[in-house]
């Protein structure tokens, strides 16, 4: 065989390929698909049943110390938001990792009340509210204000909910853009009619008299400045704007508190935050635009005017009642309302915030939700620093004056809410990216009769006989629309955190206590605020029956198009704590009068406000039981079911003295079933503390409801051949993410400002999908105009979508993309945030922002230098005079 | 007997300055129509935010309507505006009058009593460690140091803690406090940056109560930082002037020792108005430091009224109110008491 004999280049070239191909092969084995990716990426730290670490440590750190006490390893995890300014410089710090969630949405509230006979109110004008749109330049309070922390958003959906996608091309074709001479021409036009006159000075009148707005402007966070921009574009449009900076309180009362027509207010920065994730949205509509709903001008309050439209009451209603057959009927409804909304323009949109969470570099297993953020319940269950068996929690309080544990009445602030959330388990739960409701440790099957249709109820399934004090079978004939079965396997044999078995004893007990406490009158009149609250949600609920030794079946009568949001509305028992803790509660509160479940009840019959957290409480639920315990009591009226009792007095005895001896151990009545126990409480040191519950019966182990990140929805390589006037076009668009994808289109006019066509691209393969524009269309277009071809990708599988916005010219190929719109970046998005419009950012209680430390000190140090110059002066002047 | 005819009229007129003080509450809360604004304000807040949660599960317009309409009663009642002002105001002043402080609506102990006595007596000590040690603290220093600078007036001394105690006097504690957080606690580690007690809290009583210290410090070194200038400048302008009466002349002249002159002439003489200082300062003190506190996130008496004003809870600002007039009126009628005691010139 002749060899073949290599030149240098020759060796030199097949070097570098031989490594070329080493290398692609090393990292093909690392290229995995991304969602795949995640799983892989967190590993558990063990395979022991409940959470991935021991313990976790609530702490409470002000929002400003937050970031330096996790530089200093003083906390891990920090469950609330920072201040933008703040979040903006560590988003580059590798010492600390900045989880996102879109939390906050900010509008500007127009009064459109008329004036009184001799004034306009130039806002009592339609078409001057609607140039308010093109007012606002949203793109520079997102970009600048916020800096890039904030999204703009022209309705009540903003890109971070699953319902822009229903209104994609409705939001496209109103083209809302900042156009501040547009605005002119618009109000100038409708002032003009409405019979206002510029004067010498180019300022409004009406009557000879200048025409004032009152402009309110929260200054605790970015909406000063919002204001101070909004304000100043009405300046130059002429009017006079008197700005009135002020805080929460003085604010809502002006606002909310007063009648629109003594114009305490035309304008006002409202910031709203954004509540659980919803997928197919009926409440926010109708609270941002619904008159009927009360929170429109006027806030249906008696004597008050009222801001009225009966187009958006009646859209609004339908939506709210559910008073459509199928999800295009109800999507047709909701693009109406909004159309609606929006050309009422009550509300202007602004923009969607991100909120920023600090995190120490090492954290694993944050589960950042859509719903919750890393705050949600998911996080830390999961969560752990390798090699540590200790999470510290910070938030800005751990107590507050607002603190009360109790399960049945609620939970009296947002703090002590995070921490409930790990101690115990819910039946269901939320898709942390999709939002659709899931089991978590209760699985359940749904048969609906439709929206019309009904279902017979058994004659053996029963309901709550308040007047007789027992369950009764549901009376012949009766019928409901929906069934649910919820299987509680995963809970009944496994124990609460005292070491008893969960038994459907505990599943009926809470479904009894529901509805006793609702209908029974006696009981009704002392906790008055929960039987009201509850009654017409418990009056759907037409039956139940026990099915074997693990299952409920829920007869209730409420339809959804989608069968898993009947499941959540049915679900009957949180479960959440043992029936013996329960009973303890109902017998203090409605027997001995020793407590109350709410605030206006203790405060009526002047009783504590039942705690289970406080020592004082929970020693009258533990003497409670103890009494139970000499009295043999069992609860037999609650615990019979069609003549079967569910629990023994043997049973009960054990319950009791398990329970008490709980008390004992931890100084508070909290057991539930959840992957952590509440083993300290400490409201003066601002400390909590939960410990693993590690029984062997406990159903979860690490990993088993990690999510990580939301995956992106990513839409790349668009690419298209020439776009010539007459003829067919098409673009092909890759696009990446979990589940099954879909892409809208929208080309765009920006010019004429008019959508020519719009619709669903097609697919061609499972990422590749084309969007076909026919030539009835491009026949329509201008050679050397420019258009966008918005493009919106989605996923059964995340409720938000990713836009990209792609400029295409007549005569010329696409072969890049450009302008990506999507608002996700690598590390982030999505959820909720815990902050709430009702606390002011500076609850943490610091003055100032240790942010802005060094302007403190320089500060301080002028101050420092005057005062000594001062004396200097004043001593060398008093001794000129010989004094 | 005169004195004691005197010292009753000084104390009815401090009774009348009580029950004068108890009036303007009534009038800036109830007559102007403040309390009333504001706590409907809060109704109409939370009325809106359960009106969200509501919709949740209630789907019927007209049901979700009724059911609102009744918690806003139910919130009217809690907040006890289905009385009027003149009614509700006059009722709760006249309860702590005869020394009932009733019960906070919405502000609660640790451990989680309404009652305004026990939320008192439970923010008092925090107040107690924190501020009146502060004053004390102060107090002391200043008055050594303003004794020596006053019998050193001119010299170097007397110019350098003359613009050291300017200093002092016009920073304000907030920005003193946060330096000191900075620097001693973040940069040097070596106090807490806030909080009145470690997380987890040491169970021992003894390291409990060293825990307790460790966290009063910084802010103690606070209000002594931006209060000690003031006191020893405030003494020895006291002293100084004192210093300069014929009388301590004439003692000097008299040949006595200069101690013997310092102590019985100028000392003495001076006291009066130190003590002034003092006794009100002490009193003052139980009302707490409110900026201090808040920086510190120290529980005492200055930020349960901040808090109490804030939270609108009226039992408690009207409780309070009562309770830091009568600490003044009392300090008043005992200086009144020790200057007879102290000065032999006041006689009646």
């Amino acid at each position: 065989m002749k060899q073949i004999k290599l030149s240098r280049t020759d060796r030199y070239l097949y070097g570098v390929l031989s490594l070329l191909v080493i290398f692609i092969l090393s990292v093909s084995t690392l290229v995995v698909p991304v969602y795949a990716q995640q799983q892989q990426s967190y590993q558990p730290p063990h395979q022991k049943p409940g959470p991935a670490t021991d313990q976790i440590q609530f702490k409470s750190f002000t929002v400003d110390i937050a970031p330096t006490a996790i530089q200093g390893n003083q906390m891990d995890f920090y469950a609330f938001a920072l201040r933008t300014s703040a979040a903006k410089g560590l988003l580059v710090r590798s010492d600390i990792k900045i989880y996102r969630a879109p939390a906050s949405t900010i509008a500007i509230i127009l009064n459109p009340a008329p004036a009184p006979s001799g004034d306009l109110n130039p806002f009592s004008i339609r078409e001057v509210r609607y140039a308010m749109q093109y007012l606002v330049n949203r793109d520079f309070i997102s970009s600048g204000i916020y800096q890039g922390l904030a999204v703009p958003m022209v309705t009540h959906i903003s890109p971070f909910d699953y319902d822009y996608l229903t209104l994609y091309d409705l939001t496209k074709s109103m083209n809302i853009h900042y156009d501040s001479d547009y605005a002119k021409s618009i109000i100038d036009s409708a002032m003009t009619k409405a019979g206002a006159a510029k004067d010498t000075q180019g300022r409004w009148t009406y009557n000879s008299k200048p025409i004032q707005l009152k402009f309110i402007i929260r200054t605790e966070d970015e909406r000063r400045d919002i204001g101070d921009t909004v304000a100043s574009e009405l300046d130059k449009l002429g009017f006079t704007v008197n700005r009135q900076y002020m805080q929460f309180a003085p604010a809502i009362q002006a606002v909310y508190s007063s009648d629109p027509r003594v114009f305490q207010w035309n304008m006002y920065t409202e910031g709203w935050s954004k509540g659980s994730l919803q997928k197919y949205d009926f409440a926010t509509l109708n609270q941002m635009a619904a008159p009927w709903f009360g929170n429109m001008p006027g806030w249906q309050e008696s004597g008050f005017y009222q801001y009225q439209n009966a187009t958006l009451d009646d859209l609004t209603k339908r939506i709210f009642t559910g008073d459509f057959k199928n999800l295009d009927e109800r999507d047709s409804l909701y693009r109406q309302a909004t159309l609606a909304e929006v050309q009422e323009s009550i509300r202007i949109w602004v923009v969607n915030t991100v909120n920023s969470y600090p995190a120490g570099p090492s954290l694993k297993g944050v589960t950042n939700d859509l719903a919750g953020g890393p705050t949600s319940m998911y996080t830390l269950r999961e969560a752990y620093i390798p090699g540590k068996s200790t999470l510290t929690v910070g938030n800005v309080w751990v107590w507050t004056q607002r603190t009360i544990w109790n399960p049945v009445g609620g939970f009296g602030d947002v703090y002590s809410t995070n921490i409930w959330q790990y101690i115990h388990d819910t039946p269901l739960s939320t898709n942390p990216f999709s939002g659709d409701p899931t089991p978590f440790r209760a699985k359940f099957n749904v048969s609906t009769a439709g929206p019309d249709g009904k279902l017979n109820i058994p004659s053996d399934a029963f309901t709550w006989d308040a007047s007789s004090g027992q369950w009764k079978n549901a009376a012949a004939g009766s019928q409901a629309k929906s069934k649910v079965i919820f299987d509680f396997s995963k809970y009944i044999g496994a124990n609460w955190q005292h070491g008893q078995p969960i038994t459907m004893a505990d599943i009926i007990y809470n479904l009894y206590q529901t509805f006793d406490n609702t209908y029974n009158p006696s009981k009704s009149k002392i906790e008055f605020a929960a039987s009201t609250v509850n009654k017409p949600y418990l009056d759907t609920f037409k039956g139940f029956r026990i099915i074997g030794d693990n299952k409920l079946e829920v007869y209730v009568d409420y339809w959804h198009f989608i069968p898993d949001y009947i499941a959540q509305y049915a679900e009957p028992v949180s479960l959440s704590m043992p029936w013996e803790i329960n009973a303890a509660m109902d017998n203090l509160v409605f027997t001995q009068r020793k407590a109350a479940y709410s605030d206006t009840a203790a405060e009526k019959f002047q009783v504590p406000w039942l705690s289970l957290v406080m020592d004082k409480d929970a020693r009258l639920v533990r003497n409670t039981l103890l009494d139970f315990s000499r009295n043999n009591f069992v609860p037999t009226n609650a615990l019979t079911v069609n003549g079967k009792s569910l629990v023994s007095l043997a049973d009960a005895q054990k319950r009791y003295n398990v329970s008490t001896a709980w008390f004992d151990k931890y100084d508070n009545m909290v057991i539930s079933n959840g992957p952590y126990i509440l083993t300290k409480f400490d409201p003066t040191a601002q400390y909590a503390q939960l410990d693993a519950f590690r029984d062997p019966t406990y159903p979860f182990k690490p990993g088993d409801w990690y999510f990580g990140e939301a995956q992106t929805i990513d839409i790349s390589n668009v690419q298209g051949g020439l776009l010539a006037v007459g003829s067919d076009a098409k673009y092909s668009v890759q696009v990446s993410g979990p589940g099954q994808l879909g892409l809208k289109y929208i080309l765009f006019d920006p010019v004429k400002g008019q959508i020519l066509t719009s619709g669903d691209a097609s697919k061609t393969s499972s990422n590749q999908l084309a969007v076909n524009i026919p030539s009835s269309v491009t026949s329509k277009l201008v050679t050397g105009s420019p258009y966008n071809l918005y493009l919106a990708a989605y996923s059964d599988k995340i409720a938000y979508v990713s836009e990209r916005n792609v400029q295409v010219s007549v005569g010329s190929s696409l072969t890049s993309t450009t302008t990506a719109t999507n608002i996700t970046s690598s590390t982030t998005t999505t959820s909720v945030t815990t902050y709430t419009p009702t606390m002011s950012s500076s609850e943490g209680g610091s003055l100032g922002s240790l942010g802005g430390s060094e302007t403190l000190i320089i500060a301080g140090l002028v101050v420092l230098i005057v005062t000594i110059a001062a004396v200097l002066v004043l001593r060398m002047r008093g001794r000129r005079s010989g004094v | 007997m005169k004195a004691a005819r005197v010292l009753a009229v000084r104390g009815a007129t401090l009774f009348g300055v009580l029950i004068v003080s108890l009036l303007l509450v009534i009038v800036v809360l109830g007559a102007t129509g403040v309390s009333d604004r504001m706590i409907d304000s809060l109704v109409n807040e939370q009325v809106r935010g359960l009106r969200q949660s509501l919709a949740q599960t209630i789907r019927d317009p007209d049901q979700l309507e009724r059911v609102v309409s009744e918690q806003r009663q139910q919130l009217i009642s809690f907040y006890g505006l289905d009385r009027p002002w003149y009614t509700r105001l006059p009722d709760m002043v006249w309860r702590v009058f005869t020394l009932d402080l009733g019960s906070a609506r919405t502000l609660k102990s640790f451990e989680g009593s309404t009652r305004v006595s026990d939320i008192v007596l439970e923010r008092l000590p925090n107040t107690i460690i924190l501020v009146t040690s502060a004053l004390v603290i102060s107090a002391v220093i200043g008055l050594y140091v303003g004794v020596k600078l006053a019998t050193r007036v001119g010299s170097r001394l007397d110019r350098a803690m003359s613009y050291l105690s300017a200093v002092s006097y016009a920073l304000p504690t907030w920005w003193v406090g946060i330096l000191l957080i900075l620097v001693l606690s973040f940069q040097v580690r070596l106090f807490p940056f806030g909080g009145i007690i470690s997380a987890p809290a040491p169970q021992d009583p003894l390291a409990r109560a060293l825990d307790v210290i460790w966290h009063a410090a910084l802010p103690v070194a606070t209000l002594v930082v931006a209060s000690v200038g003031g006191w020893a400048y405030a003494v020895r302008t006291m002293v100084l002037n004192t210093a300069q009466e014929d009388f301590v002349t004439a003692a000097r002249a008299k040949g006595l020792p200069e101690n013997v002159v310092m102590r019985r002439h100028i000392i003495r003489v001076a006291a009066p108005p130190i003590l002034t200082n003092i006794v009100l300062g002490l009193a003052a003190s139980l009302g707490g430091a409110i900026l201090t506190e808040t920086v510190f996130n120290w529980p005492g008496m200055g930020r349960l009224y901040f808090d109490a004003i804030m939270a609108l809870d009226e039992n408690v600002v009207v409780a309070l109110t009562f309770m830091f007039t009568v600490l003044y009126v009392v300090s008043r009628f005992v200086l009144e008491v020790l200057y007879i005691m102290l000065d032999p010139r006041v006689r009646y």
